[in-house]
């Protein structure tokens, strides 16, 4: 392992760590005397420092510790965990992220940081006076597990933490130590026997070997009244083995593996090749006609398939991993803009693909903003508007079919119609005095430029908004949705696909070449009746079961070159602009497509949402309807312009 | 015009490229470069696209754009013959680093050739963009050309498109 491979498992394990102190922070807003969670922050905040001195970002161990110390304050119950102390940490986590990734943030703000803090650690500590513990002394017999040294155990600084719990008096058990010639230098071999007179309870005795339980036998022996005769004592070595229940932990931590994700990728590719490989594979059996590669193939077909599953259910990532990132920014919200607002989330446990979640995190984080920043009312206001004053967003999530449900509810204000009709009428969305029902009206907040905000706040509202979300939604494949009651609420809906990398296609042959169209917008397929086929009336329209749909001639669009076939097809998509008709030469069927990204040379085309690779070792582009939509659309206009 | 610099010349002043023919030119990429020459392998048409980079193919499972660099040097556009390959190289320029496949006609050789054979671009008689070259290289009575592939292609090359990311 080099440095710069050590350095990012270390940015990984710390981002990890202080998205955990985050969320137990954010817990404590709603249960400050939660021991369980102070604990859990204590520990992760000891273990960054310890992590971050290990691979030399010594500002951060340094900065870390005084977190930490401030922190342990709580944990003695010396401090509550006051919102004022909570909110201190938290901004003491954005100054740890940015040392965490290599940034050197000027040397005041970490002074002034951690003034905040222990002014914030001093608020209502002062008043609170330890338990009264009366001095007592305990005599701790501890032997640790002879390799503890590569498990990173250093007995001198437990000594050390003892010392300061007390007054101390330390005996080393040397009986074991071998004779010289046969002595390892990494192996510990002494046992210590501590006579520790303190005031602190026993459980911030067992905390000093918290972290090292595991690899030693502890015996704490209450109120022995003086050191005794210490040599025949300690030659017994001692035998009880403190708290097995620490043992989940590590065992958890050796069961999951960090696998950078362009590996993860890289596999991805090679499933793909293989899935691909294989169809060639079972082609070329079928002509050879050979009952051996026959069974071969079945059974490199079960294989793959099988992989193909497993692969997909490795890259799928529990959506808890924005929700955590979300919390924060809810509270930060309900700060900066003075509102009073809880932020509750469901079905956290609902997995995307891992490329999909990254997707979906900025439009998220806009549509939080917007409820947190136009949905939810002041507290006066809203009491005035006889409701509880604290506003409530609500982040739902929950799996349907192949798709995934996000529900984003707020109980604000709603969305006021007139307002928007005034807006659109403004902009010139809408004409004056048309009728256009409320529904309808919701969707003009998906156009471009659209942002009926009065002023610009910092938060949102500077015309950017529901239309990059719309676009960010549906380049993932997904849909928005959005509905309002004013006065009660907004809920926006968001439906995204469970994953991007494979889909179910249906593959179309145009000329000489395949296209694959994602099977989830087909409505359906049809002949293009002749009577249809009217285009040298300039109408390309045809009647499918009493309306009228619109069809595209695909041969025209993509200049083929060669006469369309004397019976095309018509396959009939959904967008979200309405449903069209496109037509092919030839419907072969059904195709599980391995999506590949298109190179930057083709990307930007539009038409395309990439490429996949065939069974005979071919190359098919998958059709992005609705882009191709708008790009005839666009030329239509411009011909009716140009008239 | 000076040579154009961006030439890794080793320490003795020379380079190691991969000549191929197109038309009736014969260019000079660097050896480094190049991933693969294929025998030209079945390529897929993307409709809409400008003609130097109208197809894709699969490459040992990747999709790449296959290139044709005629119409920047004004070479005729001639069909496949036994002698059509297609050279894989490798686009640093691109990130992150994409391959692509340029059509040739023919392979010649991968050869050394020495700073000194290099020349400028003149500026008159070429009848193709000299921002297309970054020089030519003089070889006994022929004259090979050096393209500039960065050049050629940055006009069709959009990065960070589809991942606008949010302004708020």
């Amino acid at each position: 392992m080099n440095d710069e491979d050590s350095t990012i498992i270390f940015k990984a394990e710390a981002r990890d760590l202080l998205e955990t102190i985050e969320r137990g922070l954010l817990d404590l807003e709603h249960n400050p005397d939660d021991a369980a969670i102070v604990a859990q922050v204590f520990r992760a905040m000891h273990t960054l420092k310890g992590s971050g001195a290990m691979f030399g970002f010594d500002e951060l161990a340094d900065f870390a510790h005084h977190c930490e110390t401030a922190f342990d304050r709580v944990r003695k119950k010396e401090a509550p965990a006051s919102p004022e102390l909570i909110c201190a940490v938290l901004a003491a986590i954005d100054h740890l992220r940015a040392l965490a990734e290599g940034e050197t943030p000027p040397e005041e703000e970490s002074r002034s940081l951690l003034s905040i803090l222990d002014a914030a650690i001093n608020i209502g500590s002062a008043e609170k006076k330890l338990p009264a513990a009366d001095l007592t002394t305990w005599r701790l017999t501890f032997r640790f597990s002879p390799d503890a040294l590569k498990n990173g155990t250093r007995p001198y600084g437990i000594l050390n933490e003892l010392n300061a719990l007390g007054e101390a008096v330390v005996k080393a058990d040397v009986s074991d130590v071998p004779p010289l010639e046969s002595l390892d230098p990494t192996r510990i071999y002494i046992g210590w026997t501590v006579d520790l007179k303190t005031l602190q309870p026993r459980t911030s005795i067992e905390e000093v070997f918290e972290f090292d339980r595991l690899n030693m036998t502890l015996d704490i022996a209450h109120d022995v009244p003086s050191a005794l005769e210490m040599a025949a004592e300690t030659a017994k070595p001692p035998k009880k083995e403190i708290r097995k229940d620490t043992s989940a932990k590590p065992d958890e931590a050796s069961e999951t593996v960090r696998i950078p994700a362009a590996k993860l990728d890289a596999l991805l590719d090679c499933v793909g090749e293989l899935v691909i490989a294989q169809s060639r594979l079972k082609q070329t059996a079928s002509e050879i006609e050979n009952a051996n590669l026959d069974i071969v193939s079945e059974d490199i077909e079960r294989l793959a398939s099988e992989l193909r599953e497993s692969m997909m259910t490795v890259r799928m990532v529990p959506l808890s991993h924005l929700f955590g990132r979300f919390r924060r920014l809810a509270h930060d919200l309900a700060r900066d803009t003075g509102k009073k607002i809880e932020f509750e989330t469901a079905g956290e446990s609902t997995e995307l693909d891992k490329t999909v979640l990254e997707r979906l995190s900025d439009p998220l984080i806009h549509l939080i903003r917007n409820a947190a920043d136009h949905g939810i009312e002041m507290p006066q206001e809203r009491v005035t508007a006889g409701k509880p004053e604290t506003g409530r967003i609500r982040l739902v999530t929950k799996q349907a079919g192949a798709e995934v449900v996000i529900l984003l509810e707020d109980d604000g204000r709603g969305i006021d119609p007139k307002r928007i009709r005034a807006k659109a009428e403004e902009s010139g969305f809408i004409e004056r005095d048309a009728t256009v029902a409320d529904a309808d009206l919701l969707q003009i907040i998906f156009r471009p430029g659209f942002s009926t905000a009065k002023t610009i706040t910092g938060l949102s509202g500077r015309g950017v908004g529901m239309d990059v979300v719309k676009n960010a939604i549906e380049a993932l494949r997904g849909s928005v949705e959005i509905a309002s009651v004013e006065g009660a609420g907004t809920t926006v809906t968001l439906r995204i696909p469970l994953t991007l990398a494979i889909i179910d296609g249906l593959m179309v042959r145009l000329a000489s070449e395949r296209y694959i169209i994602p099977l989830s917008a087909v409505e359906e397929c049809t002949d293009l009746a002749p009577q249809y086929d009217m285009r040298q009336d300039g109408r390309c329209i045809i009647l499918l079961r009493n309306e009228f749909v619109p069809y595209l001639k695909l041969h025209e669009l993509f200049e083929t070159g060669s006469p369309p076939d004397p019976n095309p097809k018509v396959v009939v998509v959904s967008t979200t602009h309405g449903r069209y008709g496109l037509v092919v030469d030839e419907i072969v069927g059904d195709h599980q497509t391995v999506i590949k990204p298109l190179s930057c040379l083709h990307s930007h085309l539009g038409l395309y949402s990439g490429a996949t690779i065939l069974g005979d070792g071919g190359t098919a582009l998958i059709l992005d309807v609705s882009r191709i939509f708008d790009t005839a659309k666009n030329n239509a206009e411009r011909q009716i312009s140009q008239r | 015009m000076e040579p154009q610099s961006g030439i890794e010349w080793n320490g003795n002043g020379k380079i190691e490229v991969l000549t191929f023919g197109l038309g009736c030119a014969t260019f000079a990429v660097e050896a480094e470069m190049v991933r693969e020459i294929l025998d030209p392998i079945r390529e897929t048409r993307v409709p809409c696209c400008p003609y130097q980079i109208a197809s894709i193919i699969n490459y040992r499972g990747r999709i790449i754009p296959l290139a044709d660099l005629r119409p920047a040097f004004r070479q005729p556009v001639r069909p496949k013959t036994a002698d059509s390959r297609f050279v894989v190289v490798e686009c640093p320029f691109m990130n992150p680093t994409q391959l692509l496949a340029i059509k040739a006609d023919r392979v010649y050789e991968v050869t050394l050739i020495e700073k000194q054979q290099m020349d400028g671009i003149p500026n008159i008689g070429m009848n193709i963009d000299p921002t297309h070259l970054r020089g030519v290289v003089k070889s006994g009575d022929e004259l090979i050309l050096v393209p500039d592939i960065r050049s050629i292609f940055a006009e069709f090359c959009h990065i960070g498109n589809n991942n606008a990311s949010l302004s708020l």
